[in-house]
């Protein structure tokens, strides 16, 4: 793979708005259509994994502790050796499923300073990534936690709303932010759980509407997994609409 | 303090184990590349160590049949097992500062390198190691030109003379035969990096004094 070909998209927003749902949908999309994706779950309550149906045994927060531990007892002397180990421990992290496969970042580090591994980490992550085509990382609130401890480029950022004044203002924020960090990165928010009320977004890029689910909503509600969603749910019809203009 | 070790494992795998005897050189190495694969789980062909278990040990053993290769366990490329491989180097070693150092070059070997179709992936610390063979490879490609093509690598290091290969792909109890050595390996390494960080002028006092005196003993045998 060319590294500069493969597409980064995160998704942010305020909790409960959708983008683990519009995550899953979209590893599901890509999937279906042969795209080689790793889907990384970056919120530390783990639910890109249940809306996969997949229930990871090793996070990357093992792996942070695994290699702070070896550096301290000079388990590894070099930084050959780190890389090699590294390497080594992320494949043993991804979880290979039928169509795409799936890293999971796990709980924030624990106390003390993990920036140098941090990076280190994030350089890994990076080097993997530039074997898949597209890479969907379900993200906490904002985008600086992905940037700090996932990858630092990020080439397409959807941020996920609901209609509430709060969830738009969140939106607004969260695109201020992804602005005054880079102008070429593609940048739009999706207006999830549209009901008969309008809302007003201002000045926000918005890529397109989705309406209430009630079938997303239960599949919610009972842990059920997205991916066997049936692709004639008009939900998933209509956000693939804006899958097909902007990514 | 490894040289009896090794020599009983290789009395051990020779008198009790089905082995099958290969040398390097009459098999064409495996093409090199200059790029690190990545083989996704639906292009393998074959996969060895990893989540199947896996132990991999280079050890300096002046005893070696240079590029003989001897397997337990299927030699040909097909489907998921254990790995086992132990490494034996007969190496031109003057100090014990280059036996350290040596060691760490040669178990980096197989990463600081790239063969086609075939994915390498090391735990030093642990001593595993995880293969992963593009399924396009299987027919075309052999376990002895793997084989042949780390000799190769081995080779190109200015200072190792010889390099002989035991592999193991049969099951968990036959890689379990090497765990003994690396538990004495990792003594070794360590009683190395006690002396090289801590730079001990009184070697009475030292932990490591025995471990040491057998090194010397090592060296001075050649």
């Amino acid at each position: 793979m060319d590294a500069e070909k493969t597409k980064v998209i995160a998704f942010c927003g305020k909790g409960g708005a959708g983008k683990t749902s519009l995550c899953a949908l979209t590893i599901k999309y890509l999937a279906h259509n042969n795209k080689r994706v790793l889907a990384i779950d970056a919120d530390p309550a783990g639910g890109l994994s249940w809306a996969l149906g997949i229930t990871p045994d090793k996070t990357l927060d093992d792996l942070r502790m695994t290699l702070h531990t070896a550096v301290g007892t000079r388990a590894v002397q070099n930084s050959d050796q780190l890389y090699a180990m590294a390497n080594y421990e992320l494949l043993a992290r991804l979880v290979e499923h039928a169509g795409f496969d799936f890293l999971s970042v796990g709980r924030p580090e624990a106390e003390g300073c993990f920036c140098s591994i941090n990076a280190f980490l994030r350089h890994c992550i990076g080097k993997l990534t530039e074997h898949y085509e597209y890479v969907c990382i379900d993200g906490e609130a904002g985008l600086e936690q992905v940037n700090r401890r996932v990858l630092e480029t990020v080439t397409h950022l959807i941020i996920v709303s609901d209609t509430s004044k709060r969830s738009i203002a969140i939106a607004h924020n969260l695109f201020n932010l992804a602005q005054q960090r880079t102008q070429t990165m593609h940048c739009g928010v999706i207006i999830n759980k549209m009901g008969d009320s309008s809302c007003h977004t201002g000045q926000l890029p918005v890529w397109g509407m989705l309406p209430v689910s009630q079938t997303v909503a239960l599949y919610d509600s009972e842990g059920r997994n997205l991916i066997e969603l049936s692709d004639d749910e008009e939900y998933y019809t209509r956000f693939r609409e804006i899958l097909k203009k902007y990514i | 303090m490894l040289h009896p070790d090794i020599k009983n494992v290789l009395e051990y795998v020779q008198n009790n184990k089905q082995v099958k005897i290969h040398h390097v050189k009459e098999h064409t190495p495996w093409s090199e590349v200059t790029h690190t694969a990545m083989i996704f789980k639906e292009d393998i062909g074959c996969e060895l160590g990893g989540p199947y278990g896996s132990v991999m040990l280079h050890c300096m053993y002046d005893d070696v049949v240079d590029g003989r290769v001897m397997v337990i366990g299927s030699d040909t490329l097909q489907g998921q097992s254990v790995w086992g491989r132990l490494t034996l180097i007969d190496a031109v070693i003057d100090d014990e500062e280059n036996y350290y150092s040596f060691l760490q070059q040669l178990t980096l070997v197989p990463v600081r390198h790239s063969m086609e179709g075939v994915m390498i992936r090391i735990q030093p610390s642990e001593y595993k190691e995880w293969l992963r063979i593009h399924k396009d490879y299987l027919k075309t490609h052999t376990i002895i030109q793997f084989f042949s093509r780390l000799y190769t690598w081995y080779k190109q290091l200015p200072w190792v003379r010889a390099v002989e290969f035991v592999a193991i792909t049969s099951n968990s109890d036959d890689i379990a035969i090497l765990v003994p050595l690396i538990e004495k390996h990792k003594i070794i390494i360590q009683a190395f990096e006690k002396r090289l960080s801590e730079d001990i002028k009184n070697c009475d006092t030292c932990d490591n004094n025995a471990v040491c005196t057998t090194i010397n003993s090592l060296f001075e045998k050649g």
